[in-house]
């Protein structure tokens, strides 16, 4: 195992511009016994807040050969109730004990009067919630002593009186809080489609070089009441309009490091790789096509 | 709500949105959200399928033995019943069964399922042990040097990988029949008691079965008794208790990690 002397003498290798893709639990023995050819990995950071334990081991495996990115799922950033300590102090822990390159969370809320619901709930788009959530973003960079890329989410519901589109909204917070933006571009998808907008205009209104990671995934389509409804599952390959918009979000911020995520009904690891290599493609391609 | 009223603020907003989500009722809720087809309570109803099919997935990867034991379709009641008393309290998922066996206690003690519980406190306990850092335990010669006459005021540290699990029933047969792979089998329950020091070195989880004046002085230590009173309880239950051999079964068995004599100092 390797362990660190101090913070100074080891420095996060970078995560280079070619895809990752997210490790899961049914991904280690897999991971571990062949490599994959990829560029990089990310797991969700609450997966890893035990010091011990299968998690543990496979983490300790996977990151002495790839750069490494820390996703939470659970801190809550937009919420009301006070920031959970215990709930930094322990990501604080995993990030000096994995040594990160990448720390991120959610532009989202998960919990109220103690009652957490453990997803990824929207905010509304007000002025006093991105005072509230510019000054929560400050807070967790302060305590955990790094920038945090802030994802949008996907949605299913839009509440009323906004003041700030939501990608007004996002690339305010990128502003006012010194936080970077992990762009999930199939979350931009899902949400353009429920909610009617445009989701190049979304990219558009975000600065150039805000976007410091990109996320891929798949999506399920629901039919409720007789209409159509995205929900943002994580458990198919990505679709070919997220894709056309992948080339237009790499057009615009450029070679981004992006990320392939898959969280249900996990297929081989074959497959992701098969999507990540996808993603260089149409990276690559953007970019050449643009020279 | 009349049409011109303004959003609610956002503490407010929020603490109705989570009421929405667990006590299922759209109307606290719904004139804060923008109209349209899906209907309101249909938008509310993926996040509310959220809520459920996360947390009852997250019980069962932390209880796959009980979930075995009494069926999918009982497992996904008790876990709903289970989350409406013991909502999640972290923002990592894997804490949430922390309460389960107790719930599991309070309903079916009295019960046919009484074992149930037990079932349930022993795969927490596993949980524990295998999630937990692993300080190397003392060793017998820790007590060298210590006067005989200051024994009885010794305190103990347990070992955060080590867990204390009893049971009436025979819990680690029953666990070990429902493994993955392990050939079915009928279990007595009348076949005996458990004691059980759970621990975990290196990757391997291991029982240590204890007698039951053992297993009682271990929790009495475990909990900060002194080796005094802990002494005088087990020999409350088996006047046989052989302090000395105990003492070294637990040492052996890595269960401390520290042991002090509180206000203690050494003669120069």
């Amino acid at each position: 195992m390797t362990t660190h002397a101090s913070k100074s003498v080891t420095n996060p290798r970078p995560v280079p511009a070619r895809a990752g893709i997210g490790l899961r639990a049914g991904h280690f023995s897999a991971v571990i016994d062949n490599p994959p050819d990829v560029g990089w990995f990310e797991v969700h950071s609450e997966n890893h807040f035990a010091p011990a334990g299968a998690a543990h081991d496979a983490l300790e495996a996977v990151r002495a050969d790839y750069p490494l990115s820390l996703h939470g799922v659970g801190l809550s950033l937009g919420g009301t109730d006070p920031i959970d300590l215990r709930h930094v102090e322990r990501l604080a822990q995993a990030i000096e004990r994995y040594q990160p390159t990448l720390v991120s969370e959610h532009l989202c809320w998960s919990m109220a009067g103690g009652r957490h619901t453990n997803d990824l709930l929207p905010v509304p788009y007000t002025r006093e919630a991105l005072r509230h959530v510019s000054r929560r973003v400050s807070q967790a960079q302060e305590l955990l002593g790094r920038r945090l890329l802030i994802e949008n989410v996907s949605s299913y519901l839009q509440f009323r009186d906004a003041d700030f589109t939501e990608w007004e909204f996002l690339a305010s917070l990128a502003q006012s809080s010194g936080c970077g933006i992990l762009l999930d571009v199939n979350n931009v998808y899902v949400s353009a489609r429920n909610h009617g907008f445009d989701a190049r205009e979304y990219f558009s209104a975000l600065p150039r070089g805000s976007v410091g990671e990109i996320h891929l995934a798949g999506h399920s389509v629901r039919e409720l009441e007789g209409r159509t409804l995205l929900v943002d599952t994580h458990d198919a390959r990505v679709c070919e309009d997220v894709w056309a918009l992948y080339a237009a979000a790499i057009a615009r911020f450029g070679r981004v490091p992006t990320l392939i995520e898959w969280d249900t009904g996990l297929p081989s690891l074959d497959v992701l790789v098969d999507e990540a290599q996808r993603a260089d493609h149409v990276a690559g391609g953007t970019l050449a096509a643009a020279a | 709500m009349s049409p011109e009223a303004r959003l609610l603020p956002l503490r407010e907003l929020q603490l109705r949105f989570v009421a929405a989500l667990y006590e299922s009722s759209d109307a606290v809720v719904g004139a804060q959200i923008m109209e349209g087809a899906p209907s309101v309570g249909a938008r509310l109803g993926v996040y509310r399928n959220n809520l459920r099919e996360g947390f009852i997935g997250a019980l069962a990867i932390s209880y796959p033995v009980v979930e075995q034991l009494v069926g999918a379709a009982f497992f996904r009641q008790t876990a709903l019943d289970f989350q409406l008393h013991h909502p999640s309290r972290s923002g990592d998922l894997s804490d949430a069964g922390a309460l389960f066996p107790e719930f599991l206690r309070s309903r079916y003690a009295d019960s046919d399922l009484a074992w149930l519980p037990d079932i349930a406190a022993l795969e927490w306990a596993l949980e524990c042990v295998a999630l937990a850092p692993e300080p190397a335990g003392i060793d017998p010669s820790a007590l060298a040097g210590i006067p005989a006459d200051r024994y009885e005021d010794l305190e103990f540290t347990p070992n955060p990988a080590t867990r204390l699990v009893e049971s009436r029933f025979p819990v680690v047969r029953i666990w070990q029949t429902n493994q993955p792979g392990a050939a079915p089998e009928q279990v007595n329950l009348d076949a005996g008691a458990d004691h059980l020091l759970v621990r975990r070195r290196g990757r391997e989880l291991e029982f240590v079965h204890l007698s039951p004046a053992d297993f009682t002085f271990a929790r009495m230590l475990s909990r900060g008794t002194t080796l005094g009173l802990a002494t005088d309880a087990s020999l409350a239950i088996d006047p046989g208790f052989d302090l000395a051999r105990s003492l070294r079964t637990l040492i052996l068995a890595g269960a401390f990690v520290r042991v002090a004599l509180p206000n203690y100092r050494r003669n120069p």
